[in-house]
C-alpha cells in the first residue's frame, strides 16, 4: 500500500452505521479528516466516540455504510485490514502493554514481525521514540513496573514504531491519575505539532483549545456539531453541546 | 511473668514449640505401638527383605526382569512403569484438554457444544470405571490372526504391535532426543530474539536446524543397528501369534486412554479458565499494530494465557500422577501395584508402604517443584498491571 502517494483525506467516514444487537450505536456518522489534521473527538459515555474511532482500524466491524483510510476501503478484504493496521497506530484508555515482554520488545517485536525491520534496525527505531516519549531509561523494565503515565507514554512509543501515518487516541488520560496526565498530554503535543494526524478521543478540554483543528461532538451516537476549537467552545449552536461544555468546564 | 505472657512474640514461640513437641510427641508413640505390635505377632521389621528375590514376575517392565530379582529392583521398576505411564497419559491429557479447551473459547458455536457435551460426560464419569470401560473395548479386539493393521501397525487383543527400529535401546533414545529436537529447535528459533533477522524470515535457519537434527538422528539409528534382521522390526503373524515389533499391553494402553480422557476434561476447563483469563485490551493492542490473528495468539494470548494456567496445570498433574494407581484395577505392573504385591508376599507392610509414601513423594514433590521454578521465571513482573 503505497498511501502517502494517494491523494485525497487521511480518514473518510460516509455514512456509517454500527449495532450492537438491536442497539443502534454509530447513526449515519459522516466524518472527513485530512492528512495532518488533528481531530478532538468529544461527548457524553455512551454517544459513539470510541465505537467510531475503533471502527477506524477495525477493532469493531461496521454494519454500514464507508470508511476510507489513506486511500483504502476497509472492507472484508484481510488484506485492506491489514494494510490499513499497519499505518494507523492506537493508543488505549488501559495502556494495553504486554506485560510479558520488556518496554523495549514491546516496541520492536510489530516493526520486526509486521515490518520485517532486522533486530538492530528495530531496536534503534524503539529507543529513537522511547527517547521522543521521554522514558530512554526504563527500556528493559517490565510494563508493571512503571507507573500509569510512563505505561501510556511506552503504548505511544509502541504505536509510533510502527511509523504510521495515523494516530488514534481513546481516552489516553482517562485511566491516569491527574499528576500523570500532562506527562502524556505533552507528548501528544510535541506529536501534533511534528503533523502526525491524530483523532483524539479526550476530556481534556485545554489539549482540544491547543492542538486541535476541529472539535467533533458526539451524543446518541450522532456527530452534532463539527467545529475549530474557538468557535467550538465559545459560540457552539447546539443544545447539547453547550450542556456537555458547561458540564466539562463549569469547575 | 504475665506481662511477658502478653507479649506477641513470646506467645508465639510458645505456640510454635508446644506444636513442634505435641508432634514428636505423636511420632514416638506411633513407632512404639507399631514396634510393640509386630514384636507380638511375631514380624522382623527392618528393610532386608529388600535383597531377597521376590519369586513372582511383571507383566510390563522397561528394564529387563525376572523373578529372581530382588524387590528394590522391581520397585525401581514399578517407579519407571508409573512415571512412564504418567508422563505419557500427562501428555496425551494436555493434548487432549488443549484441544477441548481451545473448543470451548472457540466462537464456533457447534465447537464450543461439542467441548462442553466432553467435559460433561468425562468429568464426572468416576476414573476406574473408564478404565474398565477402555480396558473391555482394548481386551475385546480381535485376536491376533484377524488383526486390524494400519502404517505396519496391529491392533489386537493382545495388545497393539508397533514396528520399532532394530537398534540398540540407548541409541533408539538418543535418536527419539534427536528427533524431538527436530521438532523443537525451529520452533524455537522461530520466537528467539536472540537473532538478528526479523521474524518471519528466519525459514532457511529454522530449516538448517531441522535438517541437521534429523541427519543425526539418522546417523545414530545406522550406527546403533543390531547386527541381526532388517532396520525396521514389523510384527509378523507367526503360527497362533505374533512376533517382532513392539508390544503396548493392553493394560497400558487402557490406563493411558482413561487418564487422557479423563484428565483432558480437567485440563479442557483450565485451559477455558486461562484464555478466559487474558484480558482483551492486550489482544485488541495487538491487533492494531498489524499483527496477524495467528501472531496475536502464538506472541500475546497464549504466553499470558500459559502464565493463568500454570499454578492450577501443576495441581493438576500432580492429581494424574497419583491416578497411575489404577493400574492395579487392571493389573498394570505400576508402583502401586508391585507394593500391593509386595506386602502379599513379603508381609512388610509397614515398610512398604512407607516406600510408597516416600516414593509418590518424591515424584509429586519434584513435579511441584519444576512447576514452581517454571512459574517463578515466567511470572510477570512489577505490580502496576491493569485492564
Amino acid at each position: 500500500m503505497n498511501s502517502s502517494k494517494v491523494s485525497g483525506p487521511a480518514v473518510r467516514i460516509e455514512n456509517l452505521d454500527k449495532y450492537y444487537g438491536t442497539f443502534h450505536a454509530l447513526r449515519k456518522v459522516n466524518l472527513s479528516v485530512e492528512r495532518g489534521e488533528r481531530i478532538v473527538v468529544c461527548g457524553p459515555s455512551g454517544s459513539g466516540k470510541s465505537t467510531m474511532i475503533r471502527c477506524i482500524n477495525r477493532l469493531e466491524e461496521h454494519n454500514g455504510g464507508r470508511i476510507t483510510v489513506l486511500g483504502t476501503e476497509l472492507d472484508d478484504d484481510v488484506a485492506n485490514i491489514d494494510g490499513i493496521r499497519r499505518e494507523v497506530g492506537m493508543v488505549f484508555q488501559h495502556f494495553n502493554l504486554f506485560p510479558h515482554m520488556t518496554v523495549l520488545d514491546n516496541c520492536m517485536i510489530a516493526p520486526m514481525i509486521v515490518r520485517k525491520l532486522p533486530r538492530a534496525e528495530a531496536e534503534a527505531t524503539a529507543r529513537r521514540y522511547l527517547e521522543k516519549v521521554r522514558i530512554p531509561e526504563q527500556a528493559m523494565k517490565f510494563p508493571g513496573q512503571l507507573s500509569g503515565g510512563q505505561q501510556q507514554r511506552v503504548a505511544i512509543a509502541r504505536a509510533l514504531c510502527m511509523q504510521p501515518q495515523i494516530m488514534l487516541f481513546d481516552e489516553p488520560t482517562s485511566a491516569l491519575d491527574p499528576e500523570m496526565i500532562s506527562e502524556v498530554l505533552d507528548v501528544m503535543v510535541t506529536l501534533a505539532a511534528d503533523g502526525m494526524t491524530m483523532i483524539c478521543v479526550t476530556h481534556e478540554m485545554g489539549f482540544a483549545r491547543r492542538v486541535a483543528d476541529r472539535v467533533v461532538f458526539m451524543d446518541g451516537g450522532e456527530i452534532v456539531e463539527e467545529a475549530p476549537p474557538e468557535e467550538f467552545f465559545t459560540s457552539c449552536r447546539n443544545e447539547r453541546t453547550r450542556q456537555f461544555l458547561s458540564q466539562v468546564l463549569g469547575h | 511473668m504475665v506481662s511477658l505472657l502478653r507479649n506477641q512474640k513470646v506467645r508465639n514461640a510458645l505456640l510454635q514449640v508446644l506444636y513442634v513437641g505435641l508432634l514428636a510427641a505423636l511420632v514416638l508413640a506411633g513407632v512404639v505401638i507399631a514396634r510393640r505390635n509386630l514384636a507380638e505377632q511375631g514380624i522382623t521389621s527392618g528393610f532386608d527383605f529388600l535383597y531377597k528375590s521376590t519369586g513372582w514376575d511383571v507383566n510390563f517392565s522397561l528394564l529387563p526382569a525376572t523373578a529372581n530379582d530382588p524387590y528394590w529392583w522391581f520397585f525401581l521398576i514399578g517407579i519407571i512403569n508409573t512415571l512412564f505411564l504418567g508422563t505419557v497419559g500427562l501428555m496425551l491429557a494436555t493434548l487432549v484438554g488443549t484441544i477441548v479447551g481451545l473448543a470451548r473459547t472457540s466462537s464456533n458455536e457447534l465447537a464450543r457444544l461439542l467441548g462442553r457435551t466432553y467435559v460433561d460426560i468425562f468429568r464426572n464419569i468416576p476414573l476406574i470405571l473408564q478404565v474398565f470401560f477402555w480396558y473391555a473395548i482394548i481386551t475385546h479386539l480381535p485376536t491376533p490372526r484377524a488383526a486390524h493393521e494400519a502404517w505396519g501397525m496391529l491392533l489386537t487383543s493382545r495388545g497393539l504391535y508397533v514396528p520399532v527400529p532394530n537398534v540398540g535401546g540407548i541409541a533408539f533414545a538418543a535418536a527419539i532426543l534427536a528427533v524431538i529436537s527436530a521438532i523443537a529447535l525451529p520452533l524455537w528459533l522461530g520466537r528467539t530474539s536472540r537473532l538478528s533477522q526479523p521474524f518471519g524470515e528466519r525459514l532457511g535457519i529454522q530449516l538448517a536446524a531441522a535438517a541437521t537434527a534429523l541427519a543425526t538422528a539418522a546417523v545414530i539409528l545406522a550406527l546403533g543397528r543390531l547386527p541381526d534382521g532388517p532396520m525396521l522390526d514389523f510384527p509378523t503373524l507367526r503360527g497362533l501369534n505374533l512376533q517382532g515389533g513392539l508390544r503396548i499391553p493392553p493394560e497400558f494402553s487402557a490406563l493411558a486412554i482413561a487418564i487422557a480422557i479423563y484428565g483432558g476434561s480437567y485440563i479442557a476447563e483450565i485451559v477455558r479458565g486461562g484464555f478466559k483469563a487474558v484480558g482483551k485490551g492486550q489482544m485488541e493492542a495487538a491487533l492494531s499494530l498489524g499483527l496477524s490473528p495467528w501472531r496475536v495468539f502464538t506472541l500475546v494470548r497464549l504466553p499470558l494465557a500459559l502464565r493463568a494456567m500454570l499454578p492450577i496445570l501443576a495441581n493438576q498433574y500432580v492429581w494424574l500422577m497419583k491416578a497411575t494407581t489404577m493400574g492395579i484395577a487392571v493389573g498394570f505392573t505400576d508402583f502401586f501395584m508391585i507394593v500391593a504385591l509386595t506386602i502379599n508376599h513379603s508381609g512388610q507392610t509397614l515398610e512398604v508402604i512407607g516406600i510408597l509414601m516416600a516414593g509418590f513423594l518424591a515424584i509429586n514433590l519434584s513435579l511441584a517443584a519444576i512447576f514452581n521454578r517454571i512459574n517463578k521465571a515466567i511470572a510477570l513482573k512489577g505490580n502496576q498491571l491493569r485492564g
